[in-house]
């Protein structure tokens, strides 16, 4: 509400299985309770195998998705190699870091596959501390509900096919319950394959 | 132990065997305080000292609407309940019967809303078998704003419109906790009103049929729910004429954005979209 966090709403969830990383993030752009826009991106692609979404404040998800794509970019290009979600993960928390007393209000969700093919989901808070999660992680103002979501929805292992269906299953139950987010939502499921995306058809109220 | 005699002979009650606590309006001892300084001190005092205020109040986020057409008067209203961002509930009912003709609608305060305005429902019958008439739409809103009005400033959070058919035909007033009471052709209340007004007021004529206010109440219900974050669920929809009142089907907000009922939303039926840049 008063809270700058809250401001815009947002609801991302990323999620592993088994060979395979998932993102699912809401489409909303608000302003408190009144509804501006409904197609709002909070999921970017950075490099072939890595995504990282970012919920909290618009301008910063805007302002520091550039800033991370000039960072991958400059590094691929620096080292012919792309750059592997861990090391991204660091980047960004020391990126975040460096702003430790004026912080950008934002709450990522790095995900990736690594060379070898490994899932890899890490959170952070707004100011860098990394949590690597072994699962699924939730950020944004539906974080709470789609915790639930995942916690009851989550099975070890799971096909590419069934985590694209699992993500999109968290993110309309976590959605339906938080006011600020929702009106539309994406899922972005990242295999050897390659990328697939997907748009969910959600309520819109 | 309520005396119930007076129901028999209303005509030769004296007033003063009336139960006066239920006849003139709820009155509550007051605790040793002013109400809102004992409420402040129960507010949250978060880490930095800043005081937040107390979670007491529930359904802040709300759209509700009326108007008086040719053949009576309608009421629409979303259902859903927010506490700060949370959505307590998609499934509230924010219309209140008041008498057989006469409904009330809730925004503000959801247990303000419901006990004032059962209150009122109270106070009606009461007065309906002691004038042995049916109390007027006037009469019924002028009881609760005088309620209302006695525990003016005490922190009471309520926006409401009173509406149905009394023998000089449709009325619609609004009441709030400030005590004011405005009578009218239409209303909106509510944190979507202003969304709500915006399609009311581009669609509204005294002459629209019953089927056409109807449609024009849920449309103006769903524009609302669609761009306010505190609105949504379902719109529910009464409208009430010379027959009484008529509630009509409740429609899903789902449904109204998409067109035609469908089954509820499944994760199979996901439309594929373009590959990310």
């Amino acid at each position: 509400m008063g809270d700058i966090f809250s401001m815009n709403g947002s609801a991302i969830v990323g999620m592993a299985g088994k060979d395979s990383v998932a993102i699912a993030t809401d489409l909303r752009y608000g302003n408190s309770y009144q509804t501006i826009g409904t197609n709002m991106r909070k999921v970017f692609r950075l490099s072939d195998n890595l995504m990282v979404a970012l919920g909290g404040l618009a301008t910063d998800i805007q302002t520091l998705s550039a800033k991370l794509r000039f960072r991958v970019n400059l590094y691929e290009l620096e080292e012919k190699r792309p750059m592997s979600p861990k090391v991204a993960t660091r980047m960004l928390s020391q990126l975040l870091y460096k702003h430790r007393f004026g912080p950008f209000f934002v709450s990522p969700i790095v995900a990736g596959l690594s060379k070898e093919g490994e899932p890899w989901v890490a959170s952070m808070d707004s100011i860098g501390a990394v949590s690597d999660v072994d699962a699924y992680y939730s950020e944004g103002t539906a974080a709470e509900t789609l915790m639930g979501a995942c916690e009851t929805y989550w099975k070890e292992d799971m096909t590419p096919e069934q985590l694209g269906g699992t993500v999109e299953r968290v993110i309309q139950a976590g959605m339906g319950r938080d006011a600020f987010s929702g009106w539309g939502a994406e899922v972005w499921l990242l295999t050897s394959e390659g990328l697939e995306v997907r748009e969910v058809k959600t309520r819109q109220d | 132990m309520i005396d119930l005699s007076i129901l028999s002979g209303p005509r030769n009650v004296k007033p003063s065997q009336l139960p006066g606590s239920i006849s003139r309006g709820a009155v509550f001892p007051l605790p040793g305080c002013k109400p809102v300084e004992f409420l402040e001190k129960q507010a949250y005092t978060s880490f930095d000292g800043k005081k937040a205020a107390a979670p007491l109040q529930h359904l802040h986020g709300t759209t509700t609407l009326g108007f008086v057409y040719q053949g009576g008067v309608l009421i629409a209203v979303d259902s859903r309940s927010t506490r700060g961002a949370f959505v307590g509930s998609q499934e509230v009912k924010k219309i209140i019967n008041i008498s057989p003709s006469i409904v009330g609608t809730m925004a503000g305060g959801a247990a303000d809303c419901q006990f004032w305005e059962s209150n009122l429902a109270v106070q009606c019958r009461l007065m309906q078998l002691r004038e042995r008439e049916e109390v007027s739409v006037a009469a019924a809103s002028k009881l609760l704003a005088n309620t209302l009005y006695k525990y003016r400033s005490m922190g009471l959070s309520v926006g409401t419109m009173i509406a149905g058919w009394d023998k000089l035909g449709p009325a619609l007033f609004y009441v709030d906790n400030e005590g004011r009471r405005l009578k009218g052709n239409v209303f909106s209340v509510g944190s979507g009103s202003t969304y709500a007004y915006g399609i009311l007021d581009r669609g509204y004529r005294y002459d629209l049929t019953k089927e056409e206010a109807i449609e024009l109440g849920r449309r103006a219900i769903y524009h609302a729910t669609h761009r306010d974050a505190g609105s949504g669920g379902i719109v529910n929809c009464v409208t009430i004429d010379e027959a009484g009142a008529e509630w009509h089907d409740p429609v899903d907000c789902y449904d109204l954005h998409y067109g035609s009922p469908e089954a509820p939303v499944d994760a199979g039926q996901s439309v594929l979209a373009n590959p990310a840049e």
